[in-house]
């Protein structure tokens, strides 16, 4: 396999904001209009690692959705991790996020999961309490991030890199 | 413990402890018989996968054959819903392989540059698909990717030189998603997948395969055969796969790593394959291909070939009726009309004594084609018409020969004077005749008749001269006399039957004869009493009364003259010559 690829997927309810992490994070080969028509785009990016190694992402961000339907299910098929994205501003999302964890272990048992929790930029605005992040801390990672101002972007994918070297 | 079982421990006490120890393990062994059952799939399962392999195969292969010879109907219905699609994708292969066939050959076949290919091909002793592949087949393949089917990574990849990068990564996460969207797009739960994808000059083949899958990126027009060259490196590595001495899980990273791999998807070892494949089947297509167009070929040839054949083999009849009408006695051909096989018609002049030309028209041999004949008449001079005439108008008699010869009338022969003294005039005033030449000698028929009837009476009258009654005493005659009788009888009537017809008068004498014993007187009476009786007996036999009463009773010869006795005629009548 070239470069000890791995496959991610990123999941999150519509308006959350994984697009706009990719487009911060990694070159975009591809339109995002695909996202519209196939429900799905695909990017890469090689994450260098602390011990010198490259670990190369292959990042399907699928369109967003509060659930996952059978074309969705097959575009996680193979995937080594999930990047769950919520709208701090919107806690439902958060829900959105948890619940499209829960569908996508179904297919993928083993796979690592990282929580984000997207516009850090607006927190003075978020609905989801600290507590809530404080408890889901507890069974996963969880990284604020904020795709405007790229705060916990590059953290994020490092970390699901070096997870998935490990 | 009583006598009788201290003894029985003294004497069988080791024995005891044998038969508890087995019976201890018969009942472990059937206890683990017992569970062997429900722990045989994870034991299966953690069995080493090589060993168990191997140990499998046989048993497997050999319960499947029985299975299948058992328990037939069953089996087929579990693998009928793998082998349907399997055969109906097949089939649709083949059916767009055919279809792409037909439309390459159309669109190639009437257009100036198919014309110029084929020319190509028969000038080159090529088959014409070996032409057609040879000018459309150019392609490149930039990309050759082994993708991960469920994660859509790239497993390997190779690139012709010179091409700018690519993210391959995304390119095959990409494709592999939009495979899977076409496919729960349009095929549903179903197997079928994207196997294709083109844009312009540039053209997308994916061939899957159960762990993996080739995506090959071509610009130009690939032949069939490399589809089958990606195949055959799609199942070798998934054979490869089979065959590695790892884990399943890392088999396919394991093959992808391998230096081989780089060799086996090589684009121009690729490129090198194909061609190779379509050589090999030229041969066939070859046969398969020339023998339609081969007959095509001859059937257009031979339907007007056919007409042609036909119509000339018309001409050359109606040419060999038109000699023999033109030879036909009689006949002026005036024009012969003809559609081949449909219509004939013959227009003349036919003499009223010409031989018909049905005849001649039946021999001709047109196959039912019933000529039409419209003729007017006229009189030919053609020498076989004019004897023909000559001998109706003359009605020649028998003896006579009549000929025409240039319009000369010849007539010979010999014939009733009557008849040439009627005919000889007519003969120059048949129509046509230029000239006569008669030469026909006349004669009387009274006369050959008197001279017949006049020989023949001299026959007679020696035939008579030898017939004599002899007596044997005075009146009474031999045994003989009665078929002497008869024969003169016979003779008189012929004779008197010729003279009354030709007018030839003749005498008839009847003598008595008598030996010279005797006087003259008894022996004169004698004779003539011999004489009378010959006479009444010759009336008695038939003869002419009247002939007999104009007899001479001639008694005068003397006895001296006889030496006989008897009786006898004799008739007299003049000879022509005298």
């Amino acid at each position: 396999m070239s470069t000890n690829a791995s496959k991610v997927c990123l999941l999150g309810d519509f308006g959350v904001g994984k697009t706009s992490l990719v487009a911060r994070y990694v070159r975009n080969t591809f339109s995002d209009s695909y996202l519209t028509t196939v429900g799905v785009k695909v990017d890469s990016k090689e994450v260098p690692l602390a011990d010198g190694a490259v670990r190369k992402l292959v990042i399907w961000d699928i369109a967003g959705k509060s659930g996952l339907d059978a074309l969705n299910m097959s575009y996680l098929r193979g995937a080594s991790g999930l990047l769950l994205v919520a709208d701090g501003t919107r806690e439902a999302t958060l829900r959105s996020a948890v619940d499209l964890l829960l569908q996508s272990r179904s297919l993928l048992p083993d796979a690592h999961a990282i929580l984000l929790i997207n516009k850090l930029d607006l927190v003075d605005r978020w609905e989801v309490a600290p507590a809530t992040l404080v408890e889901l801390r507890k069974s996963m990672t969880v990284i604020e991030t904020s795709a405007r101002q790229g705060d916990g972007v590059e953290q994020a994918f490092r970390e699901m890199a070096t997870r998935l070297h490990a | 413990m009583g006598d009788l079982e201290r003894l029985k421990h003294l004497l069988i006490a080791d024995e005891r402890e044998v038969l508890s120890r087995v019976e201890r393990r018969v009942e472990a062994l059937e206890q683990v018989n017992a569970e062997l059952a429900s722990q045989l799939p994870s034991l299966v399962r953690a069995a080493p996968v090589e060993p168990m392999n191997r140990a499998l195969a046989n048993p497997v292969a050999a319960a499947l054959g029985s299975a299948v010879q058992r328990n037939r109907t069953s089996i087929v219905d579990a693998l009928f819903p793998v082998i349907g699609p399997i055969i109906r994708k097949a089939i649709a292969e083949a059916l767009r392989g055919l279809m792409r066939d037909m439309n390459r050959v159309l669109e190639s076949t009437f257009t100036p540059r198919g014309i110029r290919w084929r020319i190509e091909a028969w000038s080159s002793g090529l088959p014409y698909a070996h032409v057609v592949l040879k000018h459309t087949l150019r392609y490149q393949i930039d990309h050759v990717f082994l993708i991960e089917r469920d994660s859509g990574l790239v497993l390997h990849r190779v690139s012709s030189p010179g091409l700018p990068d690519l993210d391959a990564d995304a390119i095959a996460g990409m494709l592999t998603a939009i495979g899977q969207f076409v496919r729960d797009s349009v095929s549903g739960d179903g197997d079928d997948s994207l196997e294709a994808a083109r844009v312009g000059e540039h053209l997308l083949w994916i061939v899957e395969g159960p762990r993996a899958s080739l995506a090959c990126f071509i610009q130009g027009v690939p032949p069939d055969e490399l589809r089958s060259v990606l195949s055959d490196r799609l199942e070798q590595i998934h054979a490869d796969m089979l065959g590695a001495d790892v884990d399943p899980e890392d088999a396919m990273e394991t093959v992808a790593r391998s230096a081989d791999l780089d060799a086996s998807l090589e684009p121009m070892s690729l490129v090198a394959a194909s061609a190779s494949m379509v050589e090999q089947e030229s041969p066939a297509r070859k046969r398969s291909a020339r023998w339609p167009w081969l007959l095509a070929l001859l059937v257009l040839l031979a339907v007007p070939g056919w007409h042609f054949l036909r119509v000339e083999r018309w001409n050359e009849q109606v040419l060999q009726l038109r000699a023999q009408l033109e030879k036909h006695p009689g006949f002026q051909l005036s024009t012969l009309d003809s559609e081949p096989w449909e219509k004939l018609t013959v227009r003349g002049l036919l003499d009223a004594d010409a031989e018909p030309l049905a005849p001649v028209l039946d021999a001709a041999g047109l196959d039912g084609i019933r000529p039409e004949i419209q003729v007017r008449g006229f009189v030919s001079t053609d020498d076989a018409v004019l004897a023909k005439r000559a001998r109706r108008m003359l009605d020649a008699p028998h003896g006579v020969q009549v000929d025409v010869k240039d319009g000369v009338l010849t007539v010979r022969g010999d014939a009733e004077l009557d008849w040439v003294t009627r005919e000889k005039p007519r003969a120059s005033l048949i129509a046509g005749v230029r000239q006569v030449d008669w030469q026909v000698r006349g004669h009387d028929p009274r006369t050959a008749a008197m001279a017949a009837a006049r020989a023949e009476l001299h026959e007679i009258s020696a035939r008579l001269d030898k017939t004599r009654v002899i007596f044997l005493r005075d009146s009474e005659a031999d045994a003989d006399a009665a078929a002497s009788l008869g024969v003169m009888a016979s003779a008189l009537s012929r004779a008197h039957a010729l003279a009354t017809n030709s007018g030839i008068p003749f005498a008839l004498h009847v003598f008595g004869y008598t030996d010279t014993p005797g006087t003259d007187q008894i022996n004169l009476d004698l004779r003539v009493a011999r004489a009378a009786w010959l006479r009444d007996k010759l009336r008695e036999n038939g003869v002419d009364e009247k002939l007999l009463e104009g007899a001479v009773m001639d008694s005068g010869a003397s006895g001296k003259d006889s030496e006989f006795r008897g009786a006898g005629v004799r008739i007299e009548f003049a000879d022509a010559t005298q």
